[in-house]
């Protein structure tokens, strides 16, 4: 058998490049979106980025082709659909992004819009499930706005007051709390003294987009969707990157600015290390004082299911500023060269799926940080669990405040949501009768 | 970004797309043929993103159960993708497939193999069924294979059915009836969903224990015994999957003699009290059906006349953006009919096809004729709806309206069944009516 990976999907949660990209597009302001393929594709990528920007709705639409179109070419299906947005709407631009089966047919989408003649410009790009993943698809989304950058990049100018400046990539407001935690990153760097050129599907504009080399340096947040633009950029544009992952906890929070800081030293780094002492000592205080009344914040088991930068990044923090535990394992839902030392025991999807059954099966109790398809999985075999949403999908919470994940606001609220779970375990443990 | 659709006065529904084409696609109908089957492993051949799609859907709808206070215990088994990629297009992805099942009988160890293909793989031209042979003779298992290249080989239902008359051709004997037990046929959310738990409180009336749900949730070693069931119930509404349940339940009669009630469903309390009706005359207890019926009719009774004070004579506006592959207005307009609601309009949306709009429309002169209340109210069809929906205090309908604040129910997709049903679709619309000031947004029963 050859080196493959085989993800079983009741292990691992994701969605496809067409929803990577079409999340990527619909970030930019003004933007339309034509998916050419069927309404179910279609419809399932439109929803999941829905969820998270009310206005989706009215950006998305598709040309579902019928089965001879995949043999006799997608024009006239195009054409209509283009004629659609034509009719209905007047956007900034439209992007048209090719389903899996559809960027088979082979056909010259770029000429067939051209024919449309729509008063705008219209982009192209392969992205169905055959590119990848979730991740791969806003790769492929950002490297294609990257194509554009180098058609209109203007000269470089030396502007001493906008230094140091950074542009933020692989941050999106379609992953859990994607724009609280957008918004508390830019508040942190800006606190400290950056200036934030530009983010890159994570709510820029086209024209602030257009303006990425002009910084002095791209921090990446996650690699899996944003290094190989970072790369891309260092090489057309001579902008060096960092990677950084996402920064969790206040220790983590401030680990994560000293090395950009090392980097690029910031003006300002002092303020921010005043509001997280501030905040890690209320926290500390508050930790305390909840302890005497219901005993130390332990888990049996802490298991945390997430992509690369946020299982990483929250396993630190959870076990190294909150909560204790004896067994912390973590289900990667994406390949990843990570290994946080804060983990007993490290799953990757696809490759270690066997390993991530038993995590199921055996499990006696604990601390689940993940989506809600953990939580259906543990339901399911009747285990008992304590819950904290991390990541997508979510089913059984609500997002209707603006705190973060990250960052020093972040890890309040992450903080405060442990512990409340464990307190509503403690009375549902005397409370519920089944 | 403006919607010019705007300056013409007209509303627009939520979502913008048309359903005139093909819709869904039937790797998911086929996963969910046998996704709660232990014993089986599901394959999909195609790229990872189309096992997310059938898990995410299955994730809705176990939440949508736990919505409902119900205590799902249902398990799921393995689903699994190949993972097609990119270079697979020229060079085929058979040898994946190949790989793939290799691992999952590693893996999973299932007893029956399930392989569904994508539009990738369709497109790409693997032979499919070919892998699942060989896989057969190289495991020793059952392996069923649905080449159907994801939408291009047809609908949601289309999978389903196909996968569901498989394991009756292949897998189920005739049997002994075992009397008193009944098998349900179809979906519509599980043995936890709304549907499944009236029917089988209302079939109880008649001493009869539902023993199982096929296909989707019968363990693969508990399939040749189905048919010793006594009486075969299928679980439809209208449009689309009824053909294909009907087709499959009247195979059934054929091949194992088991009578079925498949001409009728408890959707509605007309549809429920002629289910009861014939199931009575099938169970030689027609006084006992009738007795049934009145028990229900006064439980409905009750439940009207305790709501009457706050529905009585409010507007109502009926919006259908279903065409009728999926929805029959009757039932809808019976019920607000029920509760003395006064129609004033029925609305068809503008994302019906013409052709939709002249089927619909013929429904609710048909049922407009049948009714012995006189009925006045217009039909719109050209979008201009705007004034009806001002004057009305709900509107009921398949789609949910932007930018007008008018209180919405959504008219659930999958249907409400039996008594309960409609006492759960009557008291949503009541609490709308009851709700004070205006939140927005839209009820679901």
């Amino acid at each position: 058998m050859s080196e493959q990976n085989w993800k079983t999907s009741c292990h691992h949660m994701s969605v496809c490049a067409l929803t990577g990209a079409s999340a990527f597009f619909a970030s930019i302001p003004g933007s339309f979106m034509l998916i050419n393929g069927p309404l179910w594709c279609y419809f399932y990528a439109m929803k999941y980025v829905e969820d998270y920007d009310a206005s989706a709705l009215r950006r998305f639409h598709c040309t579902q082709p019928e089965g001879n179109a995949l043999v006799y070419g997608t024009e006239k299906d195009l054409l209509a659909g283009l004629d659609f947005v034509k009719e209905n709407f007047s956007p900034d631009r439209v992007f048209i992004i090719n389903n899996c089966s559809v960027s088979l047919v082979g056909d010259d989408v770029a000429a067939i819009a051209a024919k449309a003649d729509l008063p705008c410009p219209v982009y192209t790009v392969d992205s169905g499930g055959i590119a990848g993943d979730f991740p791969e698809g806003y790769q492929i989304a950002l490297l294609r706005v990257i194509e554009e950058i180098k058609k209109y990049a203007k000269a470089k100018t030396e502007n001493v007051a906008a230094k140091p400046s950074v542009n933020l990539l692989g941050l999106t407001p379609t992953y859990f709390r994607g724009e609280e935690d957008i918004k508390e990153i830019r508040r942190i760097l800006e606190k400290a003294g950056y200036r934030v050129n530009a983010i890159p599907g994570g709510g820029s504009s086209w024209d602030e987009i257009m303006e990425l080399p002009h910084a002095d340096l791209n921090v990446v947040l996650r690699d899996e969707l944003a290094l190989k633009a970072a790369k891309k950029l260092e090489t057309e544009f001579g902008t060096p990157y960092l990677s950084t992952g996402m920064p969790y906890g206040i220790t983590g929070t401030l680990n994560w600015l000293e090395k950009i800081n090392a980097a690029l030293p910031g003006k300002n780094l002092e303020v921010v290390k005043e509001e997280a002492e501030k905040v890690n000592a209320r926290l500390q205080f508050r930790s305390s004082n909840m302890q005497s009344l219901w005993g130390p914040l332990w888990f049996d088991n802490i298991l945390i299911a997430a992509p690369p930068s946020e299982a990483a990044g929250i396993a630190e923090a959870v076990r190294g500023e909150w909560a204790d535990t004896g067994n912390l394992v973590i289900h990667f839902t994406q390949d990843t060269p990570l290994r946080p030392t804060a983990a007993n025991e490290i799953c990757i999807a696809g490759k270690d799926d066997g390993k991530m059954k038993e995590t199921f099966e055996n499990w006696t109790g604990g601390l689940v940080l993940g989506s809600s398809l953990e939580a259906s999985r543990l339901v399911r075999l009747k285990k008992p669990f304590i819950n904290c949403t991390i990541v997508l999908p979510s089913y059984h919470e609500i997002i209707a405040t603006d705190a973060p994940l990250c960052g020093i606001r972040g890890a309040a609220n992450l903080f405060e949501k442990i512990w409340n779970a464990k307190l509503q375990d403690c009375m549902d443990a005397v409370t519920v009768k089944k | 970004m403006k919607q010019q659709t705007e300056h013409k006065n007209k509303l627009a529904t939520k979502w913008l797309f048309t359903k005139n084409r093909s819709c869904s696609c039937t790797m998911p109908g086929i996963w969910r043929a046998v996704s709660s089957c232990d014993g089986c492993a599901v394959i999909f051949h195609g790229p990872d993103g189309c096992a997310h799609v059938a898990t995410l859907m299955d994730l809705g709808s176990q939440y949508r159960i736990i919505g409902d206070r119900q205590n799902e215990n249902v398990d799921t088994v393995p689903l699994i993708a190949s993972n097609l990629q990119e270079r697979d297009s020229i060079f085929g992805g058979t040898d994946r497939l190949r790989d793939c099942i290799a691992y999952v009988m590693k893996t999973w160890k299932p007893k029956c193999l399930v392989i569904a293909s994508s539009c990738v793989a369709g497109v790409i031209g693997d032979d499919v069924e070919q892998e699942a042979e060989e896989a057969e003779a190289t495991y020793h298992i059952p392996v069923l294979c649905i080449p159907y290249g994801g939408f291009l080989g047809g609908e949601y239902s289309d999978g389903y059915f196909q996968t569901a008359k498989l394991i009756m051709e292949r897998f189920i004997l005739p049997q002994p009836i075992a009397p008193g037990t009944v098998l349900l046929l179809g979906d519509q959310m599980g043995p936890c969903g709304q549907y499944a738990r009236e029917v089988k409180r209302l079939l109880a009336g008649f001493g009869l224990e539902v023993k199982w749900q096929f296909p989707g949730y019968v363990p693969f070693d508990q399939w040749k015994e189905l048919s010793s069931a006594s009486l075969l119930i299928p679980l439809s509404y209208a449009g689309q999957t009824q053909g294909g349940l009907e087709k499959t339940a009247a195979q059934w009669e054929t091949m194992f003699g088991t009578p079925a009630i498949r001409d009728v469903y408890p959707v509605g309390w007309q549809n429920t009290c002629a289910w009861l009706r014939k199931i009575a005359r099938l169970r030689q207890n027609e006084e006992l059906g009738e007795r049934l019926i009145r028990q229900e009719e006064k439980r409905l009774a009750d439940f009207v006349a305790s709501i009457l004070p706050v529905t009585k004579n409010k507007k109502a506006v009926l919006g259908i953006g279903r065409g009728p592959r999926w929805y029959n207005p009757a039932e809808t307009l019976n019920t607000i009919q029920r509760m003395q609601m006064d129609i004033t309009a029925v609305v068809l949306f503008d994302k019906l096809t013409a052709e939709e709009k002249d089927s619909v429309t013929t429904a609710i002169e048909q049922w407009k004729t049948s009714n012995t209340q006189h009925f006045d109210f217009p039909i719109i069809v050209d979008g201009n709806y705007r004034q009806w929906l001002d004057e009305a205090d709900a509107l009921i309908t398949t789609d949910e309206i932007m930018d007008h604040p008018v209180k919405q129910f959504f008219i659930p997709m999958v249907p409400l069944a039996g008594t309960d049903g409609e006492i759960i679709l009557m008291r949503t619309i009541y609490r709308l009516l009851c709700r004070y000031g205006n939140k927005g947004g839209i009820a679901y029963a």
